[in-house]
This record gives structure tokens, sequence and C-alpha cells, in this order.
């Protein structure tokens, strides 16, 4: 007998599913597309415990027959394309024909459908792939499916299943995007038997500012483009609305969204004199375009598109942007003139040209400790952090090999500042440098230190401190600050206030999608305590879900939040302070998100610059 | 531009208007004082923006003219002349000599229609205060303005004026002053502004013992006159919160004590508490309270308690020792009233007696102890 085996069908379809179906926010992702390639106007969508318990999409689309019902659960049944030139122009969101049977493989299957003009629908239930039965039932035109248990039957894919909640905010960013390309579709969606929202018809920039909040009205921009054959149409952020996460950018290729990394760059570029690293503009755009002229067929998840004219799109986009973007760019001097190296003497070393060359790390160090106002070229965040493991977003490591850095950092913590060099005296004065760095004399030579990174350090030990031992006091608040989140933002909040307690906010539900901020820590001069509440979930955000704990993502984002900037002025005294508590931290080398705190430039290295030796 | 004038009487005019103009300015006129000259008349102008000051003398003018003349060197040379008469000289690109006894001093100014005019205001509402009125009500609520700008509106106080009433009060999210007068009579005007506190501090050097002050106010302005000066302030054009709705009407537990016995605790206590948050709790019992705080991270800690009228049942409450000491030294009875409810919500903090016809409120806002 052979080794090798056809396998059943049933089989094959378990493995294709862990393609389509990842999560529940993937099979809910399915089902909306193919509720809105049946032209639907209304979709509701029910959800129970994050979609494990329940994901149930009820359209009014056109439905299907008795037979219709049968096939669509099959392998390759697709009413969407029949031929090869089909595969070519392809107009609807869907299109392989494996979805639904991915789904009936790996979950309880109920769908109820009725076409437009028939008397009464069918109700079909598929279990583990196999049909139970079919039947007749009353029912209104339209389909409505609904998927019990994802992963009963492979119990190893359901371990791997987050927590609700988390799985829960995946399905509103799925919906939050066809809500986005589809303003003329009412989406209403259901969790826990608790409507979280319902957003019925309506125009685009409405669709918007109901899906963000109001104050996006007033900060939209609207992209209305033509070129060659290709719209552009939709809205971009101005200046107000850059935030310090990815996320809120929305691409649309022909009504599918898609994450293309090119295409983001195209309108970054377009943004880029106006928005600094690390922060992200607003956009919600829609490319559409001949279907011959771009390949969606590239990923089963159909995130991922090709475009046979590649550049041509790009320069589009790019000059669509700008062109939007001129209403602020004409108010704002061209700061490209004003480059910050143009005020430093040219340093020994060519570093600008090849900044990866292999130099001598020392030498590397010295060249950082020169050029304070341009150190990002060299800084970039190293990938492998020593201290906290969450992810780091992709934009950091951009243009700079990954190992380079990891090694690097390892040899730093390694080698560090031995005890003994550390020797510092309060009688010995402290430097600050362009308000940013702080510099002072040690036995060996001479230390700088970054004084936002430190401070950094030093709140966060404190943070981690108050979170496992002795919660901090919260200064209570004369007048509370109202808060009004995304729906997102709001379950993410949910998650982390316990911590955020212990650090002394004081939280309550006030209404809607809403917080009323109670009381703040204590001592922390702070301003605009709202916009905080804001910025520690944007930076939560960015940290992505990644297996470090809650507590210390909370405590990286409020320190980061919470610290000094550079460019802030200190007194002396001030200067000390920071310096001696940061001497006083588990780890003075590193901040929390893993970048150096403390240069050490010896004095061996000095000489060798004087040529002394 | 040209004139003579008494060197002492340049300079205490000099030394005036000089307050306002600022240190460091983005607008580097603003750095300098005017000098114009109608006939013989001088008005010398400085003016941060929000602020503009006006001073007029008397002076020998031979040619009238305007120059702006930057504060720092105008003011030392002048701080510096010889006594007697000096001699200010200009042409209209800005360049001046000033003489002064044997000495020649060369400045270079800018031409005078360069510095910011005066704004231009109409529809003054005047509002006739007493000195010792509007003293008082400044001084008291000014301790609780805010410093932060990203609260523009609690960057002043606010002022509310009725016909037989004014008040005052100002807040920065974490206390509270109010101060109600009823010996207030004015016809004029009803109306509400908040009024910058830099302005008012400014006012407060000014302001005589004795006598009145008109405080004209405009739709985006406020005016006072005092004798030769003029001072224009912007009005904070933000809405104040809702202040009122904040001040607790139920607090039943209310307690009464010396207030230097307590004060001089607090001093002595609030040297051992955490540098940053500066708490320190209040544990109530009856008759007596304990005052005490602890550093978790210099392992230090201070108790001390202080004899109270008190009958009420026990409770622990923490406050900034900071914001308390400042609210305290604006009492000004020998013994103090401190009216609360629970430990997280607002404590008012009360004179003994009020004054006639006068009205004093302060509040705080607790740290909340985590038990």
């Amino acid at each position: 007998m052979s080794k090798i085996k056809i396998l059943s069908d049933q089989l094959t379809n378990k493995i294709a599913a862990g393609e389509v179906v990842q999560r529940p926010a993937s099979l809910v992702k399915e089902l909306v597309e193919n509720s809105l390639d049946a032209g639907a106007r209304e979709i509701t969508i029910v959800i129970k415990s994050g979609g494990k318990a329940l994901c149930q999409v009820i359209d009014n689309g056109d439905g299907m027959g008795k037979d219709d019902l049968l096939l669509a659960f099959e392998r390759y049944a697709t009413s969407k394309i029949a031929t090869t030139e089909d595969l070519m122009a392809i107009r609807t969101l869907g299109f392989r024909g494996e979805a639904l049977a991915s789904i009936a493989a790996v979950a309880i299957v109920n769908a109820v459908s009725a076409e437009k003009a028939a008397e009464s629908g069918y109700e079909l239930r598929v279990e583990g792939g196999s049909f139970r039965d079919i039947k007749p039932i009353a029912a209104t035109s339209g389909t409505n499916i609904s998927v019990k248990n994802l992963f009963y039957n492979i119990p190893a894919r359901r371990k791997f299943l987050k927590s609700s909640d988390v799985e829960f905010r995946h399905i509103i960013e799925i919906i939050r995007k066809f809500s986005m390309i589809h303003p003329q579709v009412q989406f209403t969606l259901i969790h826990n038997d608790k409507e979280v929202f319902r957003l019925r018809p309506e125009e685009l920039i409405d669709r918007v500012v109901n899906l963000y909040s109001s104050e996006y009205r007033g900060n939209l921009i609207r992209v209305d483009e033509t070129s060659a054959g290709m719209t552009l149409s939709g809205y971009i952020g101005n200046l107000n609305l850059v935030r310090a996460r990815h996320g809120d950018q929305y691409l649309f290729v022909n009504n599918r969204f898609v994450s293309d990394r090119l295409m983001n760059h195209a309108i970054n570029t377009a943004y880029s004199k106006l928005i600094s690293r690390g922060e992200y503009p607003f956009y919600c755009l829609h490319i559409q375009l001949d279907p011959a002229a771009v390949d969606v067929n590239v990923h089963p998840a159909k995130m991922e598109v090709k475009f046979r004219e590649q550049n041509s799109v790009y320069r589009f986009l790019e000059d669509s942007v700008k062109s939007g973007l001129k209403v602020i760019m004409n108010v704002i001097p061209d700061l490209a003139r004003f480059a910050p190296e143009h005020y430093y003497a040219p340093l020994p070393v060519n570093r600008k040209d090849q900044p990866d060359q292999e130099l001598p790390d020392t030498e590397k160090e010295m060249i950082e400790a020169q050029s304070p106002s341009s150190n990002h070229d060299f800084l970039s965040f190293p990938q492998t952090r020593p201290e906290s493991q969450a992810e780091m977003p992709l934009h950091f490591s951009q243009g700079r090999p990954v190992g380079q850095w990891t090694e690097r950092a390892r040899r730093f913590v390694e080698q560090g500042l031995p005890e003994s060099q550390v020797d510092y005296r309060p009688d010995i004065p402290l430097y600050q440098l362009h308000n940013k760095y702080i510099i002072t004399q040690v036995k060996s030579g001479l230390v700088i230190i970054d004084q936002h990174v430190a401070h950094e350090r030093i709140l966060y030990d404190n943070a981690i401190k108050a979170m496992s031992e002795q919660p901090w006091r919260g200064q209570q608040l004369l007048f509370p600050q109202i808060v009004e989140l995304s729906v997102m933002d709001f379950s993410m909040l949910l998650d982390v206030i316990p911590f955020l307690e212990k650090i002394g906010f004081s939280l309550r539900e006030f209404g809607k999608n809403t917080v009323a901020l109670e009381a703040v820590p204590a001592g922390m001069t702070w301003g605009n305590e709202s916009t905080i509440i804001k910025e520690i979930l944007d930076h939560y955000h960015e940290f992505g879900t990644k297996d470090t704990s809650i507590q210390s993502k909370v405590a990286a984002s409020y320190s980061c939040k919470a610290a000094i900037k550079s460019g802030d002025k200190l007194t002396e005294e001030e200067m000390r302070n920071l310096v001696d508590n940061l001497f006083a931290t588990q780890n003075p080398y590193f901040c929390p998100h893993g970048r150096p705190i403390i240069i050490n430039l010896t004095i061996k290295e000095l000489d060798k610059r004087f040529e002394r030796v | 531009m040209q004139f003579s004038v008494d060197k002492n009487n340049l300079l205490s005019h000099i030394q005036k208007v000089s307050k306002v103009s600022p240190t460091r300015s983005t607008m580097p006129i603003l750095n300098s004082i005017l000098f114009d000259i109608k006939e013989n008349q001088l008005t010398l102008r400085s003016s941060d923006i929000e602020i503009t000051m006006n001073a007029t003398l008397n002076v020998n003018g031979k040619e009238d003219g305007a120059v702006a003349l930057p504060t720092r060197i105008i003011y030392d040379i002048i701080n510096e002349a010889e006594e007697g008469e000096l001699i200010l000289s200009s042409d209209t690109e800005g360049a001046c000599t000033l003489k002064s006894g044997k000495g020649v001093f060369e400045i270079m100014g800018r031409p005078g229609d360069e510095f910011p005019s005066l704004p231009k205001i109409s529809n003054f509402n005047d509002v006739e205060i007493e000195n010792s009125t509007l003293r008082r009500m400044i001084q008291k609520t000014i301790i609780a303005v805010s410093k932060d700008e990203l609260k523009p509106a609690l960057m002043g106080v606010l002022f509310q004026i009725k016909r037989h009433e004014i008040r005052t009060v100002a807040t920065d999210g974490h206390r509270l002053v109010c101060l109600i007068r009823q010996d207030f009579q004015n016809e004029a005007y009803e109306g509400e502004v908040i009024i910058p506190v830099k302005f008012l501090n400014l006012l407060l050097g000014y302001l005589d013992s004795e006598g009145t002050t008109l405080l004209s106010i405009s739709e985006n302005h406020v005016k006072v006159e005092l004798d030769s000066t003029v001072i224009y302030s912007r009005i904070i054009d933000e809405h104040f919160p809702d202040y009122e709705s904040v001040i607790p009407k139920d607090n039943d537990k209310i307690i009464s004590m010396d207030l230097n016995s307590l004060l001089s605790t607090i001093r002595r206590v609030v040297i051992f508490s955490n540098k940053t948050t500066h708490q320190i709790s209040l544990s109530l019992s009856k008759n007596i309270t304990k005052i005490s705080t602890v550093n978790q991270e210099s392992r230090t800690s201070a108790d001390e308690e202080v004899d109270i009228n008190y009958s009420g049942d026990d409770m622990v409450v923490g406050y900034n020792a900071e914001y308390l000491k400042e609210i305290l030294r604006n009492v000004d009875t020998n013994n103090v009233i401190l009216k609360l409810k629970s430990s997280i919500s607002a404590c008012l903090i009360l004179p003994e007696e009020q004054k006639e016809n006068e009205d004093f409120t302060m509040l705080l806002m607790p740290i909340r102890l985590n038990e």
C-alpha cells in the first residue's frame, strides 16, 4: 500500500480553514464580505464572547435559494466568478469560493437564507463540515448565518484564541473598515446582547465622525482626484488628527481594504514635512481603478494587492494627498531647509552617507555623543530588547539591519559601566546640553545621559513598584474630565483601568464609550489630563498584543507620557535629582523601550581622539 | 523727536512701564519702550501684547515724533545717569542720542510706528470698586490661579459683577477660592470676565490703600487708569467652569481648630512627606486629629496631634500639604473651620467668622488614600 494518500475533503477543508479563518474577526470579515457582495443595505453583526461563542451576520441582501445554499458550503463554490477571465476583472470582495466551506469545517454553522421574490427561505445546518439537514423556514429576504463554537473540533486552535476582549477588538476593527468604505450601508454591532453601535446610512464624513468623535469633523480634508483611469476619494486628517500610533489609516482599493506598505509610504511621504517620526496621520482613502490593473488574488486574506502600474499608482497617491495638504502646507515654512545638521560643524567621520559602515563601537558612541540632534539616524531602536520583550513597531527598525543593534545592545549591557565608574559626586557640576542631554564627569571620563529616557526609566520602575506593592495616591480633581473614546479605545481602557488605578488615576464609566477622569497621580503636573489618557492608550496600543504583561505595558506607556521631554529646561537641582534617582533604578542603562540612557565616553577614548596616544 | 526732561521724573515712569516689557519675546519690538512726544507731553508705552501700559508725563518738547528704545539699555542708562536734565533726540530711522551732563550716548532704536498701537476698544463699562475691597478680592483668590497653559480659562481670576454684589473666583482644578462681597454698589454693568493673573499682580502694585479704582470692561479688554498711567489687558476669552456646582452644600463633618497650631504642625510634618506628592493625612477622631505622613522612599515618617473641636465619626483624609498650607495662610481669623463629607470629596475651608457683608469660601480636593 502506498504511503501517500489523497486527503479526504473534510481534512483538506480543515487545513484550508487555517488560512482563511484565523480568529473570529476573520470569520466576520468573510461573512460581511458575502453580505456586501449580495448587495445588502443593512448588516447586523451579533457577537458573543468576542466571537468565540457566536458570530452571527444578518443581512438584507439578495439571499440564496435551496440549491445555492447547499452549494455555498462546498469548497470552490462561488457565484462570483465563473471563468479565468473573470479572475482578471474581480469587482466583488470574495471570489475564491473557500470561505464558507472553511468556516463550516471548523464550527457549527446555521444558515438561513431567502431570495427576494421567494415566499419562504431555507435553513441549513452544517457541523464540522458535514451537512446535517436543510429544511424550509419562514424568512424575510436576505441571509442570516450564525457560526457557533469556532474551532470546537480543533482544540489546538481554540487554545490559541485570545481573550474575548482582544478578539472583540479585532472584530470592531474589521467592521470599522467595512463601514468606512460602505457608508451607505447600515451596520449594527451587538456584543453580549449589548448594542455597541448602530451606524445608519450616511455620508462618508458623517461615518468617520460617528466612528471616531465629533472633533474629527472640523479636521478632515476632502480628497477627490482623477487621473489616467484612477480616482482617489475620501478624507485625510490635518495635523490635529495626527496620533502616536498606526491604525487609523485606511486605504481601500476597489472597495477592498488593503495594507500595502508601498502605498502607505506614498501617503506618508506626502505628509513627511508636516509630521515627525512616530506620528501617524489619519486617512481614509479609496482608490478606484480598472480591476484588470490590480491583482487581488495574492493572499487568501486578500489584504495585499498587486498593482500592474505600481509606480504610477504611487505617484498618483502621493500627488493627490499632497495637493489635499496644500491647505496646511502653505502656512508652514519649508522645514526641510532647517535641517538640524546645518547647525553643527562637519564631523570627522562622514557618517551621514554611510551610517551603517562598520565603525569600531567606541567610535560610534563618540559620534553619537557629538551630534545629539541627528542621533536618530544612529540610534534606531533595537529589535530585541534586554528588558521587555514587547514587539517593536516596524517603523522603528527602518533602514537598519536588525542584527547589528541587537548585538550592540547586548554588548552594551554586558559591559555596562562597572560599579566603580559611576562615582559621580554631588560637588561635580552637571551640564544640560541643548535642553536634551545631561553631561557629567565620572572617574573614567564623562557620561552623557538622555534626560527623557532617564526619567522614563525612573517612572517606569516606580510605576511597577506601585502596581505590585504600594499603590500611588491620586489627587482628586475638582472638575472631572470627560474623555470620549472610540469603541476600540474604550474596550482597551477597560483592560488597563485596574493598573491605571494603582498609579493614582481614578476613572468612572460615564455613558457610552465615555469615562470621567476623577483623579490623577498626585504631584504630577501634566496639563491636559484627558489627552494623557488617550496618549497612554495610543502608546499601549502601539505595543501590540505581545506577551509582556499588561502591567509593564501600562507602566511603560505611563512613564513615556509622564516623563520630562527633551527640550525641557532643567535646573541644576532637578538634574541632580534625576541622575541620583536614575542610578537607584534596576537598569539605568536602557529605557523600557530599549533605548540607551547613558553613553560613556572614557578619557582613554578622548585621548585617542585628540591623538595623544 | 527731541525733548528734555528731569532724570528722576523720567526714571520713575520708566520703572513703571518696564514691568510690562517682556524680557524675552518672539517679537523683538516688544523688548523696547515707546517714547512718543506730542508738544510738551511724553507718552511711554510698553506691551507684551496681552498687557499694554501707557504712562504720560510733562517734558520740554522740541520736536514731535516717536521712537522705540530697548528697555534694558534705556532703563540702565537713565538709572545711572547724573542728576539733572536729560536731552533725548532721535531721527526717523530710530537712531537716538541721549545727552546727560557731559555724557553723550548713542542708542539704536526702532521707528516708533513699528510699536504695536493701543488696543482699539469701544464701549467700556465702568465699574467703580473701593481699593481696599479690590485688593482683598484679588489677593485672596490669586493663590488658586492655575499656571497650566493648557487650561487658559483657569489662568485668571473670574470677576462676576452684579448690581449689589461682586465675586472673584479662581481655581486650578485642585482647589478653589471664592470671595463674595455684598457691600458693593454699581448701577452700570452686570456681567463676568476672566482677568489674567499678570494684570492683577501689576494692579496690586499700584493700588493705593485709600480711594476707589475704576475698572473699565469692554468685550475683549479691561482697562484701569491710575493717575498718569493706563493699563490695558486682554480678557481671557474662555468659558470658566461651573464652579458653583462643585462647592458642596452638605458637608456635615465640621471641625474647628486653632489656625496657627495647625499650620505649624503641618510645616513640621511636611518635611517628612514625599517630595512630589507632598501628601499628608489627617486622622480625625473626637476632639483630636493626628497629622501624619510616611515617605516610603526615604523611610521617614512624622506624626503629630492637634487639638480640635470635632464630634463626628472617625475619618482619615489625605491632602497635598503645600496646597493646604497656602489655603490656611489665606485665612485671617484665629480659628479655622473645616467642613468635610468623605475622604474623596471636596473639603470646605472657612474662616471662623465671616467679615461683614462678605462670604469667603475655599475648597480643597483630597488625595486619595489607598487603604
